[in-house]
Parts: structure tokens; C-alpha cells; sequence
């Protein structure tokens, strides 16, 4: 993408490019998982500035809101949540019951043995060359895929190119990564560990702040959804950024409806599964492959799809980083049923 | 865009990169927690004000300046918000303020 590259522009791509490189050294480097989590959603930040550098857009917001945020919050929540097999803490007998993290309890890593890490730096430096040499081989001015894409663009049903390889020329890939976060759910679910104790109510301030930015949230969410078709974004941004609004409201102590909330929370997780492999019926339904569909309906069923999708994703991604599924009688009023 | 424009709007992000430098500065260079708050959310969000006013004032369109002040507006609503957590979680743990001696 960058044709043109001027001299603060050069700067600034330099200063990102060493950013990245050292902000992955050190993550690597360091035995602190705290710090290194910290590192990782710098790094992803910075990653995403160098996608939108690059150009690309559409995966600049799909990093900054899954890669930096989403995963950040996640590898945050774990350490906080797990159970507490830390130092001494089996010794102490405290072996998977649930103790609130503590500085002193903060999970280090001890060093692998020699011959381990002899491997992996030798595992590391294999994958790094093979990559350096797929890279030398990438023409410098190449035309993407932009050539192969045109013949479909005029009837695919979306105008963003993005959007066309996701939802119509690859549909494949996308339902199938609908179907990876239903699984994600259900194996987070399954493996659950027992619920935190109610942690210390939040303060006002955050029940203020959450009042204010999860509608605001879940405007920019419906904002990327409907840009998706014409602009950068799509299911995935807005999916992720509603999820961070849940999150949120997750963490300022908001409560499930007394009645039915789980059930909806169930029927949303699976909606986007079912609604794309119904839309990929549309295509043998009419004598043509599965997942295939051009002309006129295919602006709708994009649409139902995305909308759907957004929906699912959103809902996938709090449910993993919540843990274990909404409890099913609301009447039991346990530390376990903020699910936001 | 006009000269003076430009001029005004290199002057905004120069003074907002001053603000940026002085909240980085207090990050590495005070002595705990609650100090380092208060230099990054204080100085970070007055750099952050300039550097919106000087986007809004090149801004091609009304829309596009609305929507760099709601951004502004946002982070003022989040940083407050997250320094505040942090500042009660230490506390809660029993971190002391720092006293000068």
C-alpha cells in the first residue's frame, strides 16, 4: 500500500517497526506473566497501528479490539481467576480453591531446562528463516488479490472487498470460525472452574462510567457492523467491541434478568451457526453449491448473517472470558451470576 | 487547509506532545502508584485535548471534528474511570501513599 513513503512518514514506520520487534523481545524475555500480558496488549496496540499503516484497515480494528483488547482482557482475567496452583500453594493445600490473586501469589514462570530451551530457540529460529524467506520471495509491488476478486465484486452483495472475501468468496472460512468460537464456549464452559467469590463492589464511579459507555459501545458496535459493507469493518469489530461493553458491564456487578436471561444468552451463541448454515442452504435449495450466493439476495443475506454474527461473536467472547455459563436458576443469588 | 491553519495546528501537537512528555516523564520518575496516576491521566489527557483540537481544527468535515471530540470525550470518561480502580485497588491492598522524608 505505501507507494509514497516521505521522511516522517519513514520515521514514524521505523519507530513502529522497533516498538514491535522490542515489545515482542521483551514479552518474550520476561518470567513475569503480569508484565508479559501488559507487553501483549502493547503489543497488540502497536500492531494494530502498523496494520493501519499498511493500509489494511479492516484487520487494524480486528487487532486493536480482539488481538489488544479482547485477549488482553482474557489473559487478564485467567490470571485473577485461576485456581490457585502457585508457588507453595498446593504445599499450603490450597490446590483448586479459588484464592484471590495477591502480588505475592502473582504466577512466575520457572526456567525450562537447558535442553528445552536449546530446542525452542532452535524450533524459533527455524520457523523465523522459513518466514524470512517466504518474505524475500513476496514480489515488493504486487496487485493482492484485488484481480482475482473484481470478477465477483459486481454481485456479491457488499462493496467493501473485504467484506465479499469473508461473507461470500470465502464464506467457508468465516462460518467455520463461528463454529471455532461456539466450541471455544463450550470447552470454557465445560472446563470451568469454580466461581470467584462476589468480588468488592465496584464504586460508584465505574457503575457511572459503565452507564455511559456501554450504550456508547454498543453505538460504535452497530456503527462498524453497518460501515462493514461499504468500509473497513464488519461482524468481527463490532462483535468484539460490543463484547467489551459486556465485559464492562461484567465487571460493574450487572446482573442477568431475573427470568430467561441464560436461555437467550444460549439461543445468541448458537444463533450465528445456524442462521449461516440455513443462508448456505440457499444455494443448493436452488440447484447451486452450498454457501453460494450471488445477485440479488445476497446484500440480505449478508446482512441477516452479519447481524447475526455480530451478535454470537459478542456473546461467545464474554461468554469466554466470563468462565462457566450464566446459572439457570436465578433465584440463587451466588457470586456466579453477573454475566453481562 | 490554509497557512495559518497548519501553523496553529503544529503549534496544538507541539504543545500536546510537551503534555505527553511531561505525563511520561512522571510515569518513570515518581515515586508510587498514586503519583504515577496522576501524571498519566492528568498530563496524557490534557496532550491528548491539544492533539484533538489540532485534528479538529484540520478536519475536512463537522462530522469528522465530532467525532474526534467524542473520542477525546470517551478517554476522558475511561482514564478517569480506570485510574480510579487502580488508585482504590492499591489502597485496598494496603499500598502506602508516598510521604516525603
Amino acid at each position: 500500500m505505501a507507494t509514497e513513503v516521505t521522511g516522517a512518514l519513514l520515521a514514524l514506520d521505523v519507530v513502529l517497526a522497533v516498538s514491535l520487534v522490542g515489545c515482542a523481545a521483551a514479552l518474550v524475555a520476561t518470567a513475569d506473566v503480569f508484565k508479559a500480558t501488559v507487553l501483549f496488549i502493547v503489543f497488540g496496540v502497536m500492531m494494530a497501528l502498523v496494520w493501519g499503516r499498511l493500509g489494511a484497515v479492516d484487520v487494524a480494528l480486528a487487532e486493536a479490539a480482539i488481538g489488544a483488547g479482547i485477549t488482553g482482557a482474557l489473559l487478564l482475567g485467567a490470571q485473577t481467576a485461576q485456581p490457585a496452583r502457585r508457588r507453595g500453594a498446593a504445599a499450603r493445600g490450597r490446590e483448586h480453591t479459588f484464592q484471590p490473586a495477591t502480588p505475592d501469589d502473582a504466577p512466575v514462570y520457572q526456567p525450562a531446562r537447558p535442553s528445552r530451551r536449546v530446542a525452542a530457540a532452535l524450533a524459533a529460529a527455524a520457523v523465523a528463516g522459513v518466514v524470512l524467506l517466504a518474505l524475500s520471495r513476496v514480489p515488493t509491488r504486487h496487485p493482492g488479490l484485488a484481480p482475482i476478486l473484481a470478477p465477483h465484486m459486481p454481485d456479491a452483495g457488499a462493496e467493501n472487498p473485504v467484506t465479499v472475501v469473508l461473507l461470500s468468496v470465502r464464506a467457508y472460512d468465516t462460518l467455520l470460525e463461528i463454529v471455532v468460537l461456539l466450541a471455544a464456549v463450550i470447552a470454557a464452559w465445560a472446563s470451568a472452574v469454580p466461581a470467584a467469590p462476589k468480588p468488592e463492589p465496584p464504586g460508584a464511579l465505574l457503575a457511572a462510567a459503565t452507564r455511559v459507555m456501554v450504550p456508547v459501545a454498543v453505538l460504535i458496535g452497530g456503527y462498524l457492523l453497518w460501515r462493514g459493507a461499504a468500509a473497513p469493518g464488519g461482524a468481527f469489530q463490532a462483535g468484539a467491541v460490543i463484547a467489551g461493553a459486556g465485559i464492562l458491564a461484567a465487571f460493574a456487578g450487572v446482573e442477568l434478568p431475573r427470568r430467561g436471561g441464560a436461555g437467550l444468552i444460549r439461543a445468541g451463541l448458537v444463533a450465528a451457526t445456524l442462521v449461516f448454515l440455513g443462508a448456505g442452504a440457499y444455494g443448493p435449495a436452488r440447484g447451486e453449491p452450498f454457501l453460494h450466493y450471488r445477485g440479488g439476495a445476497a446484500e440480505g443475506l449478508i446482512l441477516v448473517i452479519e447481524v447475526v454474527a455480530t451478535l454470537s461473536i459478542a456473546l461467545s467472547l464474554v461468554g469466554v472470558f466470563m468462565g462457566r455459563p450464566p446459572p439457570r436458576t436465578p433465584e440463587r443469588t451466588g457470586g456466579d451470576d453477573e454475566f453481562g | 487547509m490554509s497557512t495559518a491553519v497548519a501553523i496553529v495546528a503544529t503549534a496544538l501537537v507541539v504543545v500536546a506532545l510537551v503534555f505527553f512528555a511531561a505525563g511520561t516523564a512522571g510515569v518513570l520518575r515518581f515515586p508510587d502508584v498514586y503519583n504515577r496516576l496522576h501524571a498519566v491521566t492528568k498530563a496524557d489527557n490534557v496532550g491528548l485535548g491539544f492533539l484533538i483540537l489540532a485534528l479538529v481544527i484540520t478536519s475536512p468535515s463537522a462530522l469528522i471534528a465530532a467525532k474526534h471530540i467524542a473520542i477525546w470525550i470517551f478517554a476522558l470518561i475511561t482514564s478517569t474511570t480506570a485510574c480510579h480502580l487502580i488508585a482504590r485497588a492499591a489502597l485496598q491492598r494496603g499500598i502506602e501513599p508516598w510521604r516525603p522524608r
